[in-house]
């Protein structure tokens, strides 16, 4: 599998932190409120945003179990597939690494930077200890 | 818009191709096909029409200059020319666009065109959130978002498992009775096969969703005045139109299953001064069954949670209190693409021509129209639309 980020521009130290396996964020300049995905501009005013570190922790919020895929995926299938509420807020869409049974909405969650696609292609999630 | 409910606008014509699973043919081929037949069923020469609005197609991919060199495969010469890319919203769109461009004075007649082979050749390409962290994250199209969707209701309402199952049988009562939708959709449906049809994604069946397919739709548009003044008899008013792109941005109300409708419904009524109860019928853009009762509880139908309630107290076939897709919507007669949204048009306008044969609604004297296009990221869609459409007395 290979997934590389055409072109990495608004969202370059999100890709960066993903090779050093940090989960880099957007924060509002004035309220501190974190967005995903990467913007040009804060969602929540125009105090202009700053890139800060996440802890990589969240929840489930909502969870299918994907029966389909993305090319580049195509051998994965069946995976969960979850919208992930970050602790700092916003969330996020991403594979858990775990057996779909196993999870639940609610569930804790945090990046699995052992999985190699965390750090090439996208943050995999697994359930926290 | 402010200037739909003094009737000034009338929809005169329409027309529509086959529904084809995997045709072979090109976007500009089904359009012909398309134009050729409103042009014979309107009378009106193709040297008359003056503007033009397209949808895009994803079979034509990233062609920079696509509706220009539409209009000239067409044969058309016109002052004023867009392609309008609102996704699925686009076909409803244009015909408010269209009035827009009558009553700025930037042309008198109006082709609004709606054309896709995406189920022959899909050349499209979406760049920003889908490449970049949807498609690296395992996002496997407008299903997973529609499934993590449901599975929100789920967890918040329950759902509604009965009424999307009476909702597919509905629609596809209506495809049985519509030569013009996919072959291989008309084919009779009982709930219990909706209910047992395959998971593609925890809590989406298979029949939840569309089916793509290539197909066009064509409507013309003009001044009522002028409409008047060629000797048409039959006119359909658009009466009210409010669009939403991207609702809510920072999502305030901390709803992700909030959309665009709770905007867009009550502008539309507001401007008309209508409420749900006046409506006869719905022409609801059903990319997912999901999205059928989201509407009914975001336009005003009723609450949130609502509306399998509501869909099992009413009867939305053709000969129902409140019909709903009567040709089998895009989810029983096919998604021609970006054109889809045509489908949902050109039923309600055959339905207010009262040319829809043997489906024909009893009571067709008005109808509300909608549209969703897009997918955003981590919530729901892009873009809400509703038209309110009033037949001429």
């Amino acid at each position: 599998m290979s997934t590389t980020h055409p072109l990495p521009d608004v969202g370059a130290p999100f890709v960066e932190g993903l090779r050093e396996g940090r989960l880099m964020l957007q924060f509002d300049r004035a309220s501190g409120r974190a967005q995903f995905y990467p913007r040009p501009q804060s969602l929540y005013g125009e105090a202009g945003v700053e890139w800060r570190e996440a802890s990589g922790r969240g929840a489930i919020f909502a969870l299918t179990l994907s029966r389909v895929a993305p090319p580049q995926l195509a051998g994965a299938a069946p995976y969960p597939l979850a919208l992930v509420q970050l602790v700092e807020g916003p969330r996020m869409l991403a594979r858990v690494n775990a057996p779909y049974e196993r999870l639940a909405v609610g569930q804790a969650v945090e990046v699995d930077w052992s999985h190699p696609d965390s750090r090439r292609a996208f943050p995999v999630f697994r359930p926290s200890d | 818009m402010k200037t739909l409910a003094d009737r000034s606008i009338a929809i005169v014509g329409y027309a529509e191709t086959k529904l084809v699973r995997r045709s072979g043919r090109t976007a500009l081929s089904l359009a012909g096909e398309a134009v050729d037949r409103l042009l014979a069923q309107t009378g009106i020469e193709r040297s008359r029409i003056d503007g033009f609005a397209t949808t895009l197609a994803m079979s034509e991919g990233g062609n920079p200059f696509y509706s220009n060199l539409l209009a000239e495969g067409l044969g058309l010469s016109v002052t004023w020319c867009q392609a309008t890319e609102i996704g699925g919203a686009s076909s409803g769109g244009n015909i408010a666009r269209a009035a827009a461009a009558i009553q700025a004075g930037l042309c008198d007649i109006v082709l609004c065109l709606a054309s896709d082979a995406v189920s022959t050749v899909d050349r499209s390409v979406q760049s920003g959130h889908r490449t970049e962290y949807c498609d690296p994250a395992g996002y496997a199209g407008p299903l997973s978002a529609f499934a993590l969707l449901s599975n929100v209701y789920d967890r918040r309402h329950g759902l509604p498992h009965d009424a999307l199952a009476r909702l597919a049988v509905t629609q596809r009562e209506g495809a049985l009775l519509n030569e013009n939708a996919c072959e291989v959709l008309r084919r009779p449906l009982t709930e219990r096969d909706y209910l047992d049809s395959k998971i593609v994604s925890d809590p989406l069946r298979i029949l939840d969703c569309v089916m793509r397919c290539d197909g066009a739709s064509a409507v013309l548009v003009m001044s009522t005045r002028r409409a008047r003044e060629m000797g048409f008899q039959k006119l359909v008013h658009p009466v009210a139109y409010a669009e939403r792109i991207n609702f809510d941005p920072p999502e305030a109300c901390g709803d992700m299953l909030r959309t665009g409708f709770t905007d867009v419904g009550p502008r539309a009524f507001g401007a008309v001064g209508w409420k749900p109860s006046d409506v006869k019928m719905l022409h609801w853009y059903d990319d997912f069954l999901i999205a059928l009762i989201l509407q009914l509880e975001q336009t005003g139908f009723c609450g949130p949670g609502e509306g399998g309630a509501f869909v099992m107290a009413h009867d939305m076939t053709w000969h129902g209190d409140l019909p709903l897709n009567t040709g089998g919507g895009q989810i029983s007669a096919g998604q021609p693409g970006l054109a889809g949204g045509g489908v949902n048009l050109v039923e309600c306008l055959r339905q207010m021509f009262g040319e829809a044969g043997a489906r024909q609604v009893r009571d067709a004297s008005n109808a509300m129209l909608s549209g969703i296009g897009v997918i955003q990221y981590a919530r729901t869609w892009g873009t809400s639309t509703v038209m309110l459409l009033e037949r001429s007395q």
